[in-house]
């Protein structure tokens, strides 16, 4: 795939080369909102938004990563769908501290907060990590799906979140020590390796 | 082993992501080695990162390609495209003003020429009907029968010239109203096939007779600008639409795309279309085969000075020649009558001659270059021929004024007549004869034209009709 000529092919409006750039990157997209949205449909739905705004907005990539400029547009897809969700709330997944404030000690995660019920349906290790990614802050959550999930490097994560650099630093470190509390209490799902390795910490 | 601060934190996050430089990276690796829970920071950040390494990448679960549609993506419109529409639009209001001009100059004309038959009586109908158009305008014709709307009624009744049974044919007053209030008062088609004539077949006249006088209908504004406009809109219209549609389909095959299929917007505009076109077909049909006409305006014009009305006089406060049904059995009237035609219009006038049958005088458009009284007047100047069988009752001048010259072309003159004629020439038509007096003789009227035209003799209804070119004395003879 010639992907810098598709990107100039489908600046001029060619449709069709922009459907083979959608074809190959819609299963990242598709999983980034998984991930950062955590639910299926609306996954779907940030997805064909994300490629509806690229596509609009593709005169606006300017060289670099293809795949961060396209991150962008997924994470504000997904921001908008949240921001829906929030003016109709469904159902709060998780209780969330009063403020809504970031908390520096790792301790706030000890309480998992998840009901009997809520563990039992989260007996797959998947199910247990998105339980965790969803108590994460959104800002953190997307940061750590970036960089951990998608395997973009700080500066691609940094001009996908439009977040500086330092930032981004800062909350993949606390995201991740966060997502290590929290993935503690499902100590019975994690991998072998994982389980050795803390096992063989004194 | 010192307390970790998010610092820490950050750098050993940092280290796993080889985003240290080399001198950062050496520091941590020294102090990890000597620092327990720098360590254990370490593990637990890498097992977190990999175990969110470790997710499954789920497949998409549709296809999220986009549609031209969803892509905002429109067909580029032509570059003439506008032009067109504009056009269409431009005409389509010229041709509803034009139209509004043309209903509103004619009506108020038609509601003016329909109040003064009013004070006729009997003849008020003549103001305008729509659903019969020759009906209406043999209305006044009183017991004259309308040929077309009771030919059954004709022959069942031709022998008893009943007043009141025939006038069931003719229009109410008030049936005329819609119409005329539509700006198409009264219409005949001036072609001569078309013309409605008096049949013959029927009783003539025994009671009244008002002749009708029909006065052109002027448009404010030509029908054939009118119909231009509706044509130009049409055409205009058309023709944007099967542009853009052309570059849409072009559009779309360039890129491989399925069109999207008429959206609704689409199929009102080529209904709209069509249907202006429709009315286009049919105006452009109805125009050409119709001559339009004023409401009738009942002009009776007698012999007698006393009853004389002139065209000016025919007001609503003129009242005295009026004759009413209770006349039924009283000779004809018969006297001079007048119409004024203006170039450019063919004219139709029936003229109850003394004998109770009708003479019809047809002339078509230009008969006379300028602004003409045509007159008939019964009777001749000039002694009768002096042989054979000269029929009197049937004999009149025809002149002219103010030109009082001849119609620049042929004219036509139909005579019907009954049994008691044909039994006088012992049932033998052809004997039947127009003769016109050339100064010196009578001669054909046929003959006053060149080539001389051939009479054309119907029996059903008892008709001959005449071609002339001459203005002077005819009589109807039989050699």
């Amino acid at each position: 795939m010639d992907e810098p000529a598709l990107i100039l092919d489908a600046q001029r409006g060619d449709l069709d080369a922009f459907n083979t750039l959608v074809l190959a990157y819609q299963d990242a997209l598709y999983n980034t909102a998984l991930r950062i949205l955590g639910d299926d449909s609306h996954a779907a739905d940030a997805t064909q938004d994300a490629f509806i705004s690229a596509f609009r907005s593709l005169n606006s990539f300017r060289g670099g990563s293809f795949k961060a400029w396209l991150m962008r547009t997924v994470t504000n897809a997904c921001y908008d769908e949240l921001r829906r969700q929030k003016r109709r709330p469904t159902v709060p997944l998780e209780p969330t501290n009063d403020d809504d404030e970031e908390i520096d000690s790792p301790r706030w995660l000890a309480d998992s907060s998840m009901s009997p019920e809520q563990k039992f349906e989260a007996d797959e290790l998947e199910h247990a990590i998105q339980h965790c990614l969803d108590a994460l802050p959104v800002d953190f959550r997307t940061v750590v799906v970036l960089a951990d999930i998608q395997g973009l490097d700080y500066s691609e994560v940094a001009s996908s979140t439009r977040i500086p650099l330092g930032t981004i630093k800062s909350r993949l470190a606390r995201a991740r020590l966060r997502l290590r509390e929290c993935l503690q209490g499902f100590g019975e799902l994690l991998p072998a390796a994982f389980r050795l390795e803390r096992e063989s910490l004194p | 082993m010192t307390p970790t601060t998010f610092h820490d934190l950050e750098l050993i996050s940092a280290y796993l992501d080889g985003q240290l430089s080399k001198v950062e990276s050496a520091r941590l690796e020294e102090r990890l080695k000597t620092d327990e829970g720098y360590r254990q920071l370490l593990d637990e950040l890498s097992g977190s990162r990999r175990v969110l390494r470790s997710l499954p990448a789920r497949r998409a679960p549709r296809n999220f390609t986009l549609t031209p549609k969803m892509a905002g993506l429109k067909p580029p419109v032509p570059r003439a495209f506008p032009v067109f529409r504009l056009a269409s639009v431009f005409a389509t209001v010229l041709f509803f003003l034009v139209f509004a001009a043309n209903i509103s100059g004619p009506a108020m004309a038609a509601i003016r020429a329909s109040a003064p038959p009013i004070a006729f009586g009997m003849g008020g109908g003549g103001g305008g009907d729509g659903s019969e158009p020759p009906a209406a305008n043999l209305a006044p014709m009183a017991a004259a029968p309308a040929p077309e709307a009771t030919s059954a009624a004709s022959e069942n009744q031709a022998a008893t010239p009943e007043a009141a049974p025939l006038l069931q044919a003719a229009p109410t007053p008030t049936d005329g109203i819609p119409f005329a209030e539509a700006g198409l008062p009264t219409e005949m088609p001036a072609a001569p096939g078309a013309t409605a004539k008096i049949a013959p077949g029927a009783q003539p006249a025994q009671d009244q007779y008002t002749p009708t006088e029909r006065i052109p209908l002027q448009l404010p504004v030509p029908a054939w600008l009118q119909f231009g406009l509706l044509g130009l809109a049409v055409i205009s219209a058309a023709t944007a639409y099967v542009l853009r549609s052309r570059s849409e389909t072009n559009w779309f095959k360039t890129r491989a795309l399925q069109p999207a299929g008429p959206d609704r917007r689409q199929l009102l505009v080529i209904v709209l279309i069509a249907l202006a076109a429709l009315a286009l077909a049919v105006s452009v049909w109805w125009v050409s085969t119709t001559t339009f006409y004023a409401a009738a305006q009942q002009v009776p014009v007698f012999a007698d000075k006393s009853m004389r009305m002139t065209e000016q006089a025919a007001q609503p406060d003129v009242s005295g020649p009026v004759v009413t049904g209770a006349d039924k059995g009283a000779p004809p009237y018969s006297g001079p009558q007048s119409m004024t035609m203006q170039p450019g219009m063919g004219y139709v006038m029936n003229w109850l001659d003394p004998s109770g049958f009708m003479t019809t005088f047809e002339f078509p458009a230009n008969a006379f270059p300028l602004e003409t009284t045509f007159t008939v007047t019964p009777g001749l100047d000039v002694e009768s021929p002096s042989t054979g069988m000269v029929f009197t009752a049937r004999a009149f001048k025809l002149s002219a004024e103010p030109a009082g010259g001849d119609p620049q072309v042929p004219f036509t003159i139909s005579m019907d007549y009954g049994d008691q004629l044909l039994v006088n020439v012992e049932g033998d038509a052809s004997r039947l004869v127009l003769v016109w007096w050339s100064g010196s003789e009578w001669v054909d009227a046929g003959s006053t034209c060149s080539p001389a035209s051939e009479t054309i003799r119907t029996s059903e209804p008892k008709r001959l009709q005449f071609t002339a070119c001459k203005l002077g004395n005819f009589v109807l003879y039989a050699p």
